[in-house]
């Protein structure tokens, strides 16, 4: 079979019919979107992937969906119900929900979707969302072997139209979660006969979303066309949904200029500028929920001391790094958890209300009180990757802690693996670092600094785990939200990393594509969309 | 003849051998696995992934699973690309290489050859200078500045042919063939002027010339055959390189070709697409090694039943 | 021809002879000279950031005449600066990748047989071995400064030549003149090294111009894996690759470094041709 096809492509080669089919790139009918980097599955109880996460949203719709602005909004679910002690959601779905080919599409089929994500066979990543994020009832059991039987998993469908969650502890992001880690249900018939390979199988792909799968090309584009039996399909404007591999960001915006693409996955760094002067319609930035933070290496000796940890925070020039070096309009950031989610009132380090100007000299102090200066000058490293704005945001950080300290450090960018694996090693003093919230809340963020969580970064505070252990009781947000303020300000006073910017989401849109809004959450269904 | 490609496959079976067997444990070497991400995920699940592709047995067991499955003709599954086995991926990606190295180096073989001839049978005239700076240009304008300029000139002011992407047929081919094509037609016409230049100068073809008998006809069979010895060793192992994909190339186009992997599988260490691109690669290299000497034996009498 | 002339008189004799071949030496001499003098004229070095002062336009009444780069760097200066790295870099990795690759493939050409065969599936081997990885174990081992730079180009470079030259000795060992030398006893290590060598000169010296660019270029995707020069050092490979990611805004920053590698490419690309022609066996 494999040789057949590569043989059709030596004959094809041979009577110069090139490859690929003719169709037009830009037929009005057909939105085009960048998404970067190829899929790494489309298989949704495999899919890991945030920018897939937009083509499966379009494909599967799970119980609950968001809208371009990041809100919650109904999905399969009609309405839903939250016990009073925060354990226990109820989902109530729509009357008449159809699969793509016709099939009724019960509650069973999510609960099926779950217990496939955490079977061992599957081999998914997801899993981990449900026995450690999410806190499912039941999971963790299943997934390590110690329980066999899928009845003890805490998803039920006690009827066709009634899916049950139960959780472990309270989790009053539940929602966001399940919006982000979209559960997609599981057409148990079709899965059953191709198997896995389903999912990219144009002709037994089964589905529940907005869309259906059309065709799938690895490495160039999977392309969708409206499903007809969607409970919403009156809605859907546009026909047809084509996602383009954009590996290279300048490529993906000629493609965009010559009109091959609508809506694009990025922006190169270096055009934001001149982008915004000339087509400012076209220019979509917003905060994502990814924060870049310098982590400091706490095992090594002088970096034990906080006076050098502040004064080398406090030496970075946020607002020159940001808007001159890296030019990538990241935001300025002075917290950790903060500034993704307007109703969370976190700290900021003390520091923050200082002009640059006051917040130099008091590095330069701190960093005299911890023994150094122009005869003794501290010497470090920064590993980094070799992406484009981290490489900038490592040279700008270190050109500044020479003006401002003298401090002589050495910028070492590394392909992503290996960066990865540094981390761990231990070979750093300062690590580029940087983490992408599970959604905009402040929890995402403050339970992966938990010295449990991460064993690279060697904090011991069990007052941080105590005060998290303290909110984690907490059913009701803003009273949970205070108490991780509480538990952010102990994590920002140790100044063991310096927080520098929230990452935006860039994006090209074409002024004839309409409905698009930015959210940290950066999802824009495609059924919510239209195209002039 | 036939004596010498059986002898030569056979040769060719163990050097591919030999490949296979270096990389697949060279290969683990590098730091960071398939599975390494930006935050742990949980121990039990790790192991479950793990296990799924055999990755916890040790690694005889998983070199002996991996040659089992090759002489099934089963190259695994890809760790990066879940969807796709390797085989499928290099079955999806190998047309579009194929199409675009095949024609760049057919246009390079061509208008090098035709260049570097004109260049030493002309020499210091407008034609050699012309051929000369052609040479400059392909090579010191490297691809990746040559392509978006291309790209801006061709596709965006223009508008004859698109930018990237692979949905308008042979249109969506011109850009990556020429861009190709380049410096391949730089190398091939210096190497051509260079050889034929010296050919020119031995004594035979002197003798020939000074007698003045059928001039040009001396020229064509000997001097050509001879002057073509070193071009035809550098187009075996250039033909196996271009045809299995140019990673600036299909990046700068987005051609969904297999040249990416040759990059992006080791940087994800995607172990089997790694070994699958190796072996690809590996067999056409000996394939057009065999073939080139097959050629030169053609052209060079001599190294007839040496080789 | 006088006899009292050394062979090596002659061939210097007649590459001086040869005014374009000559004029590209003093082209590129001055070049190098610039690179590597020209720096020290200026008050700032390329590392020197002005944040006040980013991307400064071209303007030869200011101390920056070329303008700066989006740090506020001296882009003149960088250009001189990376050139220095650049040339050291292409010279000593094309000059090291000719020499081995001419050694290997006259040694393989000449022995044939059984030598030829092993050393040739060898060079297979090494082709064929997936670069990525190379490179990544390469800076490892060495800490990804400049000895993994040189070894990762030098690693596959030399595979080429060694490929050229061994088909171009294996015609020359069947040819009468070797024949003569094998008859009168000459030792085989003394048939490559003063027969079969200096006739594959014509090939590798035209070869071995088309690896420096290749070298000065392959040093900016080496960057990419982490591997070789580093920001804030300038080299005409990242120069150039900046230049080209900002080339719809702004053609100076490719233009420099563009224009400078070119002509240093024109140079060799003539100095290549006199020496070929001085250094011709046939030419006598």
């Amino acid at each position: 079979m494999k040789g057949l096809r590569t043989g059709l492509g030596l004959l094809a080669l041979v009577l110069g019919l090139g490859v690929g089919s003719a169709r037009p790139v830009l037929a009005d009918d057909t939105l085009d979107r960048g998404i970067g980097s190829e899929w790494s599955s489309l298989d949704p109880q495999v899919n890991f992937d945030a920018a897939a996460g937009w083509i499966q949203m379009d494909v599967y719709e799970g119980l609950i969906s968001f809208d371009g602005t990041g809100k919650v909004i109904p999905g399969a679910a009609e309405k839903w119900d939250v016990s009073s002690d925060g354990l226990t959601y109820t989902f109530h779905l729509r009357d008449g929900l159809k699969w793509s080919n016709g099939d009724a599409l019960v509650a069973q089929d999510f609960v099926n979707s779950v217990l496939r994500t955490i079977n061992k066979d599957t081999a998914s990543d997801k899993g981990y969302y449900f026995s450690s994020v999410m806190q499912v009832k039941g999971a963790k059991a299943l997934i390590d072997g110690t329980a066999t039987d899928p009845a003890t998993l805490g998803v039920t469908a006690p009827d066709a139209r009634t899916v049950v969650i139960q959780l472990l502890a309270p989790q009053p992001e539940m929602l966001q979660l399940m919006g982000a880690f979209q559960i997609a249900p599981l057409h148990g018939p079709s899965f059953k006969q191709y198997g896995a390979g389903v999912f990219i199988d144009p002709a037994h792909v089964v589905s529940n979303g907005a869309y259906i799968i059309k065709e799938v090309v690895p490495q160039s584009h999977v392309l969708l066309a409206r499903n007809p039996n969607y409970w919403d399909a009156a809605h859907v404007k546009i026909p047809f949904v084509k996602y383009h591999v954009t590996e290279d960001v300048a490529t993906e915006l000629k493609r965009f200029q010559a009109g091959e693409i609508d809506v694009t996955y990025d922006i190169p760094l270096n055009q934001i500028a001149a982008l915004k002067a000339s087509d400012p319609a076209e220019v979509q930035i917003g905060p994502s929920t990814e924060v870049i933070y310098y982590s400091f290496n706490l095992t090594h000796e002088a970096l034990k001391n906080i006076d050098l940890r502040r004064a080398l925070s406090l030496a970075i020039d946020r607002d020159t790094l940001e808007s001159k070096i890296v030019k990538g309009e990241g935001i300025p950031d002075y917290s950790f958890a903060g500034g993704f989610d307007a109703n969370y009132h976190g700290p900021q380090i003390a520091e923050a209300t200082m002009s640059q100007a006051d917040r130099e000299a008091l590095a330069k102090q701190l960093y005299a009180k911890a023994g150094y200066g122009p005869d003794k000058p501290l010497k470090l490293n920064i590993i980094a990757t070799v992406a484009e704005d981290a490489k900038r945001r490592a040279e700008g950080v270190a050109l500044m802690w020479k003006k401002v300290l003298g401090v002589e450090t050495d910028v070492q960018p590394m392909e992503r693996k290996a960066w990865l694996d540094a981390f761990y090693a231990g070979g750093w003093d300062v690590f580029s670092d940087d983490l992408v919230g599970d959604y905009p809340g402040p929890e995402t963020f403050l339970a992966y600094m938990r010295p449990s969580t991460e064993p690279g970064y060697n904090w011991v505070k069990p007052e941080y785990n105590a005060a998290m252990d303290a909110a984690a009781k907490i059913a009701d947000l803003p009273t949970r939200y205070e108490a991780l303020a509480k538990a952010e300000k102990i994590l920002l006073d140790d100044y063991i990393f310096a927080p520098l910017e929230i990452v935006p989401n860039r994006h090209l849109v074409k002024t004839t594509v309409h409905g698009w809004s930015n959210s940290a959450a950066g999802y824009n269904n495609s059924q919510f969309l239209s195209l002039d | 003849m036939l004596r010498f490609i059986g002898r030569r496959l056979w040769e060719g079976a163990l050097t591919l051998a030999a490949l296979v067997t270096l990389t697949f444990f060279v290969m683990r070497l590098a730091p960071g696995g398939p599975f390494s991400r930006d935050r742990k995920i949980s121990p039990e699940i790790l192991d479950h992934i793990k296990a799924a592709f055999h990755l916890d047995e040790p690694m005889w067991a998983q070199f002996g699973r991996y040659v089992w499955g090759l002489l099934h003709l089963d190259f695994g599954p890809s760790l990066r690309f879940r969807d796709y086995s390797v085989g499928e991926l290099i079955a999806a990606g190998l047309p579009y290489s194929l199409t675009i190295g095949f024609w760049a180096i057919v246009i390079a073989a061509l208008v090098g050859i035709g260049l570097g001839l004109a260049g030493a049978l002309r020499r210091n005239s407008g034609v050699d200078y012309l051929a000369g700076t052609v040479g400059v240009v392909g090579i010191a304008v490297p691809i990746f500045v040559i392509g978006p300029l291309a790209q801006v000139v061709f596709a965006l002011k223009l508008g004859w042919v698109p930018v990237g992407g692979s949905d308008q047929g042979w249109r969506s081919l011109v850009l990556p063939v020429v861009v190709l094509s380049l410096p391949n037609i730089a190398y091939i016409s210096r190497l051509t002027r260079g050889s034929m230049i010296e050919v020119l100068r031995e004594n035979y073809v002197r003798t020939a010339r000074a007698k003045g008998i059928g001039a040009r006809r001396t020229l064509m069979v000997h001097a050509l055959k001879g002057a073509l010895l070193p071009v035809v060793a550098y187009l075996g192992p250039a033909t196996a390189g271009v045809i299995t994909g140019s990673i600036l190339i299909e990046t700068i186009f987005a051609v969904p070709g297999i040249g990416r992997h040759f990059v992006d599988a080791a940087l994800n260490r995607d172990y089997p697409l790694v070994m699958g691109i190796t072996l690809l690669y590996g067999g056409l290299l000996i394939v057009f090694n065999i073939l080139t000497d097959l050629v030169r034996g053609g052209l060079d009498p001599r190294l007839r039943g040496h080789g | 021809m006088a006899r009292s002339l050394s062979t090596f008189q002659v061939q210097l004799r007649r590459f001086a002879g040869n005014r374009l071949a000559m004029l590209s030496g003093a082209v590129l001499a001055l070049i190098a000279l610039g690179c590597f003098v020209g720096p020290l004229a200026f008050p700032f070095t390329g590392e020197d950031a002005d944040f006040d002062f980013i991307s400064a336009p071209v303007d030869f009444g200011s101390p920056h005449l070329f303008g700066t780069d989006d740090y506020g760097r001296d882009l003149l200066v960088r250009v001189l600066e990376g050139g220095r790295v650049s040339l050291t870099i292409g010279f000593l990795g094309a000059v090291t990748a000719g020499l081995i690759g001419v050694l290997y493939g006259a040694v393989a050409g000449y022995a044939g047989g059984l030598t030829d065969r092993l050393m040739m599936r060898a060079v297979e081997v090494l082709y064929g071995f997936p670069y990525v990885i190379l490179v990544i174990l390469l800076s490892l081992l060495f800490g990804g400064g400049n000895v993994a730079l040189f070894a990762a180009i030098v690693f596959t470079l030399w595979l080429t030549p060694a490929v050229i030259v061994r088909a171009q000795a294996q015609s020359l060992s069947r040819r009468e003149f070797v024949e003569a030398a094998r008859a009168g006893g000459m030792r085989a290590g003394s048939i490559v090294w003063l027969h079969i060598v200096p006739n594959c000169a014509a090939v590798v010296i035209v070869y071995g111009s088309l690896l420096v660019p290749e070298v000065i270029l392959s040093e900016s995707f080496l960057s990419f894996l982490g591997i070789g020069i580093k920001e804030p050092q300038a080299s005409w490979g990242n120069l150039i690759e900046t230049g080209t990611a900002a080339m719809g805004t702004d053609l100076r920053l490719l233009l420099l470094p563009g224009t400078l590698l070119a002509l240093v490419l024109f140079c060799l690309n003539f100095i290549a041709d006199g020496l070929r022609d001085a250094f011709d066996p046939n030419e006598r």
